[in-house]
């Protein structure tokens, strides 16, 4: 089935499911639409892994290109945005995967904890934990690090997150756990 | 503030700090959409689509065969039980000759 031009751009009235049966009979156009209607969850997911801007491009471009090729195996038992989360959570967990555990350039440390205080506000606090989460993470093993991002990070539950991943409950919960081991361990590293 | 504290403070402050995605967003589908074009000239299509391209193929070949087939067919076919004998005693024959 094949959407008239007219109809992706009146494409608010559009379900992700017409549109889905569009790009299935090749219209690019419905395709853009989806893709305009989901980057801003994607990139924002992704960019929680991705190191600089040309790797969330790059990490973001990914997962949309494997949605594209193999939209035609969606079979509609779950929402569209579910199976296109899973497909960003892979890649991003291949991603880091990919990485493996990476050494510090900078140790941690040498990042000022300026958590505590009267005098430090809410934008320099936000900055300072991200710095730290920055250092930190990359430390944890691949696994770990998926599951307490999209936990502590992205709020998802623990059900969420087996949903996303694929792995059990227990598991996450294993994994999780031993992520906030490594981490408290790591950021009281300090002298 | 212990450890866990330290550390649920660090998170609620980083959750905070939404990550600065507005440069990678402009132009995102554009950039994307260039890609998959690259990629199909390069012949890479998604196999669903070359499916749905075939289709006509497909039809094609199924009205050539049906044509072919009731062209083919004579007026006054044999029946299959006369068929199925004719070739028994075929290889009986042949059996015969090569001393099987």
């Amino acid at each position: 089935m094949t959407v008239s031009p007219g109809a992706v751009a009146n494409s608010d009235v559009l379900s992700d499911e017409r549109l889905i049966r569009a790009v299935i009979g090749g219209d690019d156009e419905a395709f853009t639409e989806l893709v305009k209607r989901y980057k801003r969850k994607v990139l924002s997911t992704a960019s929680r892994f991705a190191r600089d801007s040309h790797e969330l491009d790059d990490i973001s471009q990914d997962v949309f290109m494997k949605v594209y090729q193999n939209l035609g195996k969606f079979r509609g038992d779950a929402p569209f945005s579910h199976w296109l989360m899973r497909i960003a959570i892979r890649t991003c967990y291949d991603v880091l995967r990919g990485r493996g555990r990476e050494r510090l350039s900078v140790p941690l440390d040498s990042v000022d904890f300026a958590l505590e205080g009267p005098s430090t506000g809410d934008e320099v606090s936000a900055r300072e934990a991200k710095d730290i989460l920055d250092r930190a993470m990359p430390r944890l093993k691949p696994d770990e690090r998926l599951v307490i991002t999209l936990i502590e990070l992205e709020g998802g539950s623990v059900r969420e997150v087996a949903g996303l991943t694929g792995w059990s409950e227990a598991k996450v919960k294993v994994r999780a756990f031993r992520a906030r081991q490594a981490l408290k361990k790591l950021i009281g590293e300090r002298p | 503030m212990n450890p866990d504290e330290r550390l649920d403070k660090i998170f609620s402050d980083a959750r905070a700090a939404a990550p600065d995605i507005g440069k990678v967003e402009a132009g995102f589908e554009t950039r994307l959409m260039a890609r998959i074009r690259e990629e199909l000239a390069k012949g890479e299509r998604p196999w669903f689509s070359l499916a749905w391209r075939l289709v006509p193929v497909f039809m094609a070949v199924t009205v050539s065969l049906g044509v072919w087939y009731y062209a083919s067919v004579p007026d006054n076919p044999v029946d299959m039980r006369s068929m199925i004998t004719a070739e028994y005693d075929d290889s009986m024959s042949m059996n015969f000759l090569n001393g099987g």
